[in-house]
């Protein structure tokens, strides 16, 4: 697999709100944004810290802040955590504003096959959030239902998909990804060094390069940098042998890379592309 | 010969404009006349945005590319500077003993102008040495758009349709290709342009190449004037009489060429505001109006790191119709993201990312493909503001 769903759905909501093609244009044209607010305005530490997406329309006067849960069941002190939260406080503590959280919510994206799991957990929750569900055709929403009707409605009965060509670029990865995922990212930012004629690179260069980075917590940063690492590692020690090493928390690019990037057409350097499919498949669990 | 300041380089370029025009008007000739000034749009950039460490600027970045190897040792290149802090003279070994010169001109320290009288062949062989020894250099590239802009700068004289499409097509069944190559002379030829661009005249498109372009000197006075051959790989050849005019031409493409790149990096790119904690950069994509009919063979074309695309990356196939690609642009040295379906390929512009590459991709995607693809933001709106 090469994507997460954690990764699909923010992705999906970021190009509602940005109007990307091919997807509804109506949740941007009700007003919704894609902000990122810090975990720690919302009172958690550790994992639960990390950047929360939030949709935010001044013209709806209505924010929803947006779990993505992939298991079985959801954690319920990342939910309980806004039960504790008021309108003051997310206006003194967040970029939100007053127009922003006349109303908000929280809204839970799971996959249709937890759907009673889900139920379940939600019925225990101190809040009431929006279950949305992953289904083969789209996005339905479950159980209650969005207050602002025409957001609900975007998801009725279902938010056709075709998950293939939902737009992903925004985020490249993030720190529940999928090592192919990762690959597919932070390699060409080496190769992008060895055009530059870098002959060794700090691993946390590259994972600075992630739009996320600057708001994410010390322990998401960690972790990502941690994948990176082990990615590359791999990646070193099979199909790009010959082009990098790794060593702790640097990379040796080497002298063939260097010039290869330099030759293009070559056949070092088709070789080398070759090498990015070979890994990318192989992280997947392709044959 | 060598350009010792600003004002050294305007008499040689006026000397060699005015022995070009001579030539052209059947008077004496005499070896070498023949062969007109050329200049060259190039981005010699650094990062974006600049590094404030960077304390030797394009002077220092072209010393270091001469005792690159690369030009080194097919080329013997030579620095020399002028007195204007922003003016050198590369010369090189341009056939047997015959020794060329660049004038590189960098009064904006990123989108720089080189003037040669060299001849062509030699000169663009040594300037795609010069690209290739320096990530980050590299020809800028003017999508028809940009070119329209220039025949409106005066009036259209000559064009030239170039049009070389190979898609792969389904199935087994080898590569739809097409071409078609004309070239229109005259003073009529503005009108044509005009013609092609109607709806409904040749629904497939056509790619426009090169306009020859009568620009007139914007002084009021409308005596100067130059006639010059402008083309979509960022190279314009004057055959004079006017250098001024010439040079006015040159710097207002480049002046339409940065706007662009500034456009597309400060409203397009993603990044993130610490303060605000606000992901920006719009949505970016190409539209389509001739559909991919085979997006994996599509795209193992577009990114199989040669010429024109210019692009390494590995195609991951996300279904049928759709495929996604972590590119590196190979003449930048930089990163950036593509999203194919089979009417639409969209671009993630990283910070940090030229806004260059998004029109190289548009510009080649236009003579590759589909000479009417349109670059439009998130409501549909074009992109190239001109």
């Amino acid at each position: 697999m090469y994507s997460s769903y954690r990764r699909g759905v923010h992705s999906l909501l970021i190009g509602m709100c940005r109007g990307s093609p091919g997807l509804p244009q109506t949740v941007r044209q009700m007003g919704y944004r894609d902000r990122w607010i810090s975990g720690k305005a919302l009172g958690g530490r550790g994992a639960a810290a990390e950047p929360v997406l939030v949709l935010a329309s001044t013209e709806s006067r209505h924010s929803v802040f947006v779990q993505v849960v992939s298991k079985e069941e959801i954690d319920l002190s990342s939910l309980n955590r806004y039960s504790k939260i008021s309108a003051v406080h997310l206006r003194e503590n967040t970029p939100l504003t007053q127009d922003q959280t006349e109303l908000y919510g929280v809204a839970v994206f799971g996959l249709a096959e937890h759907r009673e799991s889900l139920r379940s957990s939600l019925a225990e929750s101190r809040i009431r959030p929006t279950l949305l569900l992953r289904t083969p055709e789209g996005i339905v929403i479950d159980a209650n239902p969005f207050p602002k009707v025409g957001l609900a409605n975007v998801f009725r009965p279902v938010l056709g998909l075709d998950w293939g060509s939902v737009p992903m670029g925004w985020i490249p990865y993030d720190h529940e990804s999928f090592p192919a995922e990762i690959a597919a990212s932070v390699i060409p930012a080496v190769v992008a060094r060895a055009a530059g004629g870098e002959h060794r690179v700090e691993i946390v260069e590259i994972c600075r390069e992630h739009p996320l980075w600057s708001i994410s917590t010390g322990f998401a940063r960690r972790k990502v940098r941690g994948e990176v690492t082990r990615v590359l590692a791999d990646a070193a020690d099979h199909e790009f042998r010959d082009f990098f090493t790794v060593h702790g928390e640097a990379l040796d690019i080497s002298d063939l890379a260097r010039a290869t990037v330099r030759s293009p057409g070559g056949p070092t350097l088709r070789r080398m592309m070759r090498c990015q499919g070979a890994l990318l498949n192989r992280l997947a669990g392709g044959p | 010969m060598i350009a010792s300041s600003r004002s050294h380089l305007l008499s040689v370029l006026e000397s060699r404009v005015g022995r070009t025009h001579r030539d052209a008007a059947g008077e004496e000739r005499r070896p070498g006349d023949a062969v007109p000034v050329k200049t060259y749009l190039f981005e010699g950039r650094g990062p974006v945005p600049p590094d404030p460490d960077d304390d030797h600027g394009p002077l220092g970045t072209l010393a270091e590319m001469v005792r690159d190897r690369m030009l080194r040792d097919p080329y013997s290149p030579r620095l020399h500077l002028a007195e204007d802090p922003d003016l050198a003279t590369i010369e090189f070994a341009c056939h047997g003993d015959l020794r060329g010169f660049v004038y590189v001109d960098c009064e904006d320290p990123r989108h720089w102008l080189l003037h040669t009288f060299a001849p062509s062949r030699a000169a663009d062989r040594f300037l795609s040495a010069f690209a290739a020894a320096r990530s980050g250099v590299g020809r800028a590239a003017l999508p028809g758009e940009l070119l329209e802009i220039a025949a409106a700068s005066g009036s259209t004289t000559g064009l030239t349709l170039g049009h070389e499409r190979q898609v792969p097509g389904s199935g087994s069944g080898g590569c739809n290709s097409d071409f078609l190559r004309a070239r229109v002379w005259g003073t009529r030829a503005g009108r044509l342009l005009s013609l092609l661009n109607s709806p409904g005249i040749f629904a497939e498109g056509l790619a426009l190449s090169n306009v020859e372009v009568r620009h007139r000197r914007d002084d009021g006075q409308g005596a100067a004037f130059c006639v010059d051959d402008v083309r979509w790989d960022g190279r314009i050849i004057t055959r004079g009489p006017s250098l001024t005019a010439h040079l006015e031409l040159a710097a207002e493409l480049q002046a339409y060429y940065m706007r662009q790149v500034a456009t597309v990096e400060s409203k397009y790119a993603a990044r993130m505001e610490k303060r605000a904690d606000i992901l920006h950069g719009e949505s970016l994509a190409l539209h389509l109006t001739r559909p991919i009919e085979d997006l994996e063979r599509f795209c193992r074309m577009v990114f199989s790191t040669a010429n024109p695309f210019l692009l390494w990356g590995w195609p991951v196939m996300r279904g049928p119709r759709a495929a996604s690609v972590a590119a590196v642009d190979l003449g930048f040295g930089q990163t950036l993201a593509f999203e194919f379906t089979p009417d639409l390929i969209r671009v993630f512009l990283p910070a940090g990312t030229s806004g260059g590459a998004v029109l190289r991709f548009h510009a080649n995607l236009q003579h590759r493909l589909d000479p009417r693809v349109r670059l439009l933001d998130q409501d549909e709106r074009d992109v190239f503001q001109l």
